[in-house]
């Protein structure tokens, strides 16, 4: 049961991205992705894009709990305003409220991390802080 | 009297002041300070002075802005100045209220230690050079330099340690040098 | 926008059971929810550290160790009664941290008093000037060093430079303003341009989350009109504590937004009559220029921004904005 989280920016670069397992279940955080799936995930959520891109300008929220699917595994997504995209692949199932959660709190970081002068657009996240916090979340909603 | 400085500097704050989000105060003048460093390409000495200068810039004039909120009088000595611009000249404009404390023997020589600083919310330093020689809120040091000079204290006032860098506080120090006439500004003949 | 690469055919090596979830699994986990607890020990933080394994290809982001010396800040606030977590970049302490992460400080709490504000994006223009010169130094500087190594010095020259620009940039004074060459040089305006496209850039996620979280309502920005709307009502607001006056459109592309009173300009006059005080103060309006550019663009929409005083009258400004560039090619 895990989950592969990314983050792309408004170019559709991606400037962050987590592979973590849930701790759920008497789960410790440990990924259990397939090989196979790991060389792939970032080919995958990129093609779910053209769909999120679809939604994007339809009255739609912000969320969508049922973007995509691959072999079992579901995508969701979550757009903000200034078009950053998280995304979230992952093989659990009935998880959709959580992942909600986790992802408004990822836009709180998200913000935090804008507000930090020294950080540009679009560039690679970095910092070490912002990685914790969203491990921290992580462990409290996934 | 210390109480008495609280208590104006809350009130003024509360019922006399319009107040803006503190973020997005953070941002502009953290894309200046973003912007400085890439323009002088990353020399932070530079940069350091330029915050200065943009401070002391600000604070001749922000001095104005003080008295006509406070209407205060003359300070008697420095630890009546210090409580000032810790208790109202802070308060009434950052909404914060640094300690102040380290006096030296002299009575000259103070420290402001600033527990919180909005300038720098958010912020992390870029690299170890920065993280080195940049002081990122160096404006406020130019800002009481200003205001200072204005009622004639002629004060050096520069940080000493700044919380971004690892240092353990953000402090900054002030220090008399001499006070100054009651005479016509220099430059103004 | 990026290319994207669209994965058409199945992949044979994956796993079958991935295809066929287990179903029986969905009741444990709504239950599950519950008995997950918030506090962390410090082994776990520290697996979880481990743990997460990264495949090799094009990772980005998460460059976890590259930072070393430790960030420390923390604050404690009675006035405002919040508390930060201490940040710190060592590895060690996550775990720590993840503790505290809790009681988090409230962002979008904190206010400061708005001529704070009002006092630096006016000193921006004579600060862009010095920039200006002090880059120019730096080039001269060069040449100086060159030129000491062929033995001739030029010290007085320098000296008497720095002399002019200590008389220009004296603080309280407004004498830059009659540099023009500096006050129309593009390098200067852009810079300014450039720090209010910086934080438009920025200022779009961070208000519509602002607003998202103190209204609990989704907003969503799509068509140029609702952006045009978001940044005469609440963009100029946040910044200048007023709204624009009006705002028109042709309908094709182009809007004007004309705001009566621009609140940096409120007090700015110079003793050269109106058409003197327009021209003088066309250098502040770059920020605010640069500032819808950069609103635009963070929504993906490119545009041309262009501020005028309105019949010399300051502070009535107009903004024109084009933004069907792209509809022209």
């Amino acid at each position: 049961m895990s989950y592969y989280f990314a983050i792309l920016g408004t170019n559709d670069a991606p400037v962050y991205e987590l592979e973590i397992g849930t701790y759920r279940q008497s789960g410790n955080g440990v990924p259990h992705l397939p090989n196979e799936l790991q060389e792939l995930e970032q080919f995958i959520l990129n093609s779910s894009l053209d769909i999120l891109q679809d939604n994007q300008f339809k009255d739609t929220g912000l969320f969508s709990k049922n973007l995509d699917s691959f072999y079992g595994y579901k995508i969701l997504s979550y757009l903000t305003q200034g078009n950053g995209k998280f995304l979230i692949m992952t093989d659990l199932k009935n998880h959709d409220e959580s992942i909600r959660q986790f992802f408004i709190e990822i836009h709180e970081l998200y913000v935090r991390n804008l507000l930090n002068p020294f950080y540009e657009i679009n560039q690679p996240i970095r910092s070490a802080d912002f990685d914790t916090r969203v491990r921290a979340l992580a462990k409290r909603y996934l | 009297m210390s109480k008495q400085l609280k208590q104006l500097g809350d009130d003024i704050w509360k019922n006399q002041v319009e107040k803006i989000n503190s973020e997005l105060f953070t941002l502009t003048y953290g894309s200046v300070v973003a912007q400085l460093c890439k323009d002088l390409d990353n020399n932070y000495d530079q940069v350091n002075n330029e915050l200065y200068k943009m401070g002391y810039n600000i604070g001749v004039r922000l001095i104005d802005e003080f008295l006509q909120k406070t209407q205060l009088s003359r300070c008697t000595n420095m630890h009546e100045t210090a409580e000032v611009v810790s208790k109202i000249g802070f308060k009434i404009f950052l909404n914060i209220t640094p300690t102040v404390s380290h006096w030296t023997a002299d009575n000259k020589s103070f420290g402001l230690i600033l527990v919180e600083n909005p300038l720098a919310d958010f912020v992390e330093l870029p690299n170890t050079e920065a993280r080195k020689k940049l002081w990122y809120s160096n404006v406020l040091c130019g800002v009481l330099k200003g205001c200072l000079e204005m009622v004639q204290l002629d004060c050096d006032v520069s940080f000493l340690q700044d919380s971004l860098k690892g240092d353990e506080n953000t402090e900054i120090r002030v220090k008399l040098n001499k006070i100054l006439k009651d005479e016509i500004p220099a430059g103004e003949e | 926008m990026s290319e994207k690469t669209k994965i058409d055919s199945p992949l044979p090596s994956l796993p079958k059971k991935l295809d066929s979830e287990d179903s029986n699994e969905s009741a444990l986990k709504s239950n599950g929810i519950s008995t997950e607890s918030n506090n962390s020990s410090i082994n776990e933080g520290r697996t979880v550290e481990n743990a997460s394994t990264m495949s090799n290809i094009s990772k980005i982001g998460n460059v976890q160790s590259r930072r070393t010396s430790s960030v420390a800040s923390s604050r404690h606030s009675s006035s405002r009664s919040r508390s930060i977590v201490s940040r710190s970049s060592t590895g060690r302490q996550t775990a720590r941290k993840s503790e505290i992460i809790e009681d988090e400080e409230e962002i979008f709490g904190g206010q400061v008093n708005a001529c704070c504000l009002d006092f630096l994006l006016n000193e921006l223009v004579p600060l862009s000037m010095r920039v200006g010169s002090q880059i120019h130094k730096n080039e001269n500087n060069i040449n100086e060093m060159m030129k000491n190594l062929e033995l001739t010095g030029r010290d007085s020259q320098e000296a008497l430079d720095l002399l002019k620009q200590d008389k220009v940039f004296s603080p309280g004074r407004t004498d830059y303003l009659a540099d023009d060459k500096a006050m129309t040089d593009a390098s200067v305006l852009n810079r300014i341009e450039q720090i209010g496209f910086e934080v438009g850039y920025k200022i779009t996620d961070c208000i519509v989350y602002w607003k998202q979280m103190s209204e609990k309502m989704e907003i969503k920005l799509t068509d140029t009109l609702e952006i045009m709307k978001f940044i005469c009502r609440d963009v100029w607001k946040v910044i200048y504590r007023k709204q624009m006056d009006n705002l028109r459109t042709n309908h094709i592309g182009t809007f004007i937004l004309i705001d009566n009173g621009f609140r940096p300009l409120l007090h700015f006059q110079t003793s050269g009559g109106d058409k003197d005080t327009a021209k003088k103060a066309e250098p502040f309006l770059r920020f605010p220029c640069g500032l819808i550019r950069g609103i635009l663009k963070s929504l993906g929409i490119d545009s041309v921004v262009k501020a005028t005083v309105n019949e010399d009258k300051v502070p009535s400004i107009s903004f024109s904005v084009q933004t069907n560039l792209e509809e022209k090619e």
